[in-house]
């Protein structure tokens, strides 16, 4: 497996990996105007002449109505090259994932239909939530995604 | 007569089951555990041991649907396999005190009672047996992880 650089969303004590290829744009969360016709966003970052529903996802990666202070930057997400959603977030990073070994698939047991994790990584004693932006979108846009 | 060691593990609840004294790798106490969003209620933590990632299942809460508290509470991590051969796998089990290790003979097997019978966990019950007046279910760990079980105790 070639070397792979996802994306690290860091909020409320969650550190969630998306492929970095996803990344659109990263804004300040002032950038966010809040309104947004998305059912659980708190509203839709405008930039470059897209948008993107907000999300600001608590630490059980329930959408929250209101921004968390501590939330400062707001990662835009697309999908096949079409604006899929944006997160907000505390942290924004890059994590290399330099085999496919050191992600660890979420067990059976802890899969359901409604999980948007794909697989586990640990890395600098920090545990990592690896997702795809499917399944992200699916998770939080259930509609769009079908 | 047939005499095997097992381990007892107390779930909480009044739920007591054992496990094969292979299968039990490690017994801690307040471990740090990491949430994983969007998974069962009574599997929705896991723990880092020996840099493996390890489930956390609380088996109280699958068979009676309710969860207990989630902070400081103590694990026993267990081995399996899925099928002989195959690389060993871990889950970890709540428990509500230390894992007590015992000797059963085949004269203290029993039916499952009916109480145990009607909960989920009676379908990967591979025997039954009655220690100190309770009944106690041997459980099948790499049923209870297959996704076949999983499918089953998120449509009950």
């Amino acid at each position: 497996m070639a070397e792979q650089n996802l994306a690290l969303i860091s909020f409320d004590g969650v550190h969630l990996l998306l492929p970095q290829g996803g990344v659109a744009t990263i804004e300040t969360v002032s950038r966010v105007e809040r309104e947004s016709s998305e059912s659980g966003a708190i509203g839709t970052l405008k930039a470059g002449g897209g948008e993107w529903p907000a999300y600001a996802l608590a630490s059980d990666f329930t959408p929250q109505t209101e921004c968390p202070p501590s939330y400062k930057y707001c990662v835009a997400i697309n999908r096949n090259n079409q604006a899929a959603f944006s997160l907000v977030c505390e942290q924004v990073g890059t994590v290399s994932v330099v085999s496919e070994d050191e992600l660890k698939p979420l067990q059976a047991c802890m899969r359901t239909n409604r999980n948007p994790i794909e697989s586990l990584l640990l890395k600098d004693d920090k545990l990592m939530l690896v997702s795809d932006i499917e399944a992200m979108q699916h998770y939080l846009l259930p509609e769009a995604a079908a | 007569m047939n005499i095997s060691e097992a381990w007892l593990l107390d779930c909480g609840n009044s739920l007591t089951i054992a496990v094969g004294d292979h299968e039990m790798a490690e017994y801690h106490q307040q471990r740090s555990y990491h949430s994983v969003p969007g998974s069962p209620g009574y599997c929705s933590n896991v723990l880092v041991w020996q840099n493996n990632i390890v489930p956390v299942m609380d088996l109280s809460a699958l068979q009676y649907g309710a969860g207990g508290e989630l902070e400081n509470f103590s694990v026993c991590v267990l081995n399996y396999q899925e099928t002989p051969k195959t690389p060993l796998q871990h889950l970890a089990l709540r428990v509500v005190r230390a894992p007590q290790k015992i000797r059963v003979d085949d004269e203290h097997a029993c039916e499952i009672p009916d109480n145990l019978q009607s909960g989920i966990l009676s379908q990967v019950c591979l025997a039954c047996f009655n220690y100190d007046g309770l009944p106690v279910m041997v459980l099948d760990i790499a049923q209870l992880c297959s996704a076949e079980f999983r499918d089953l105790a998120n449509a009950a």
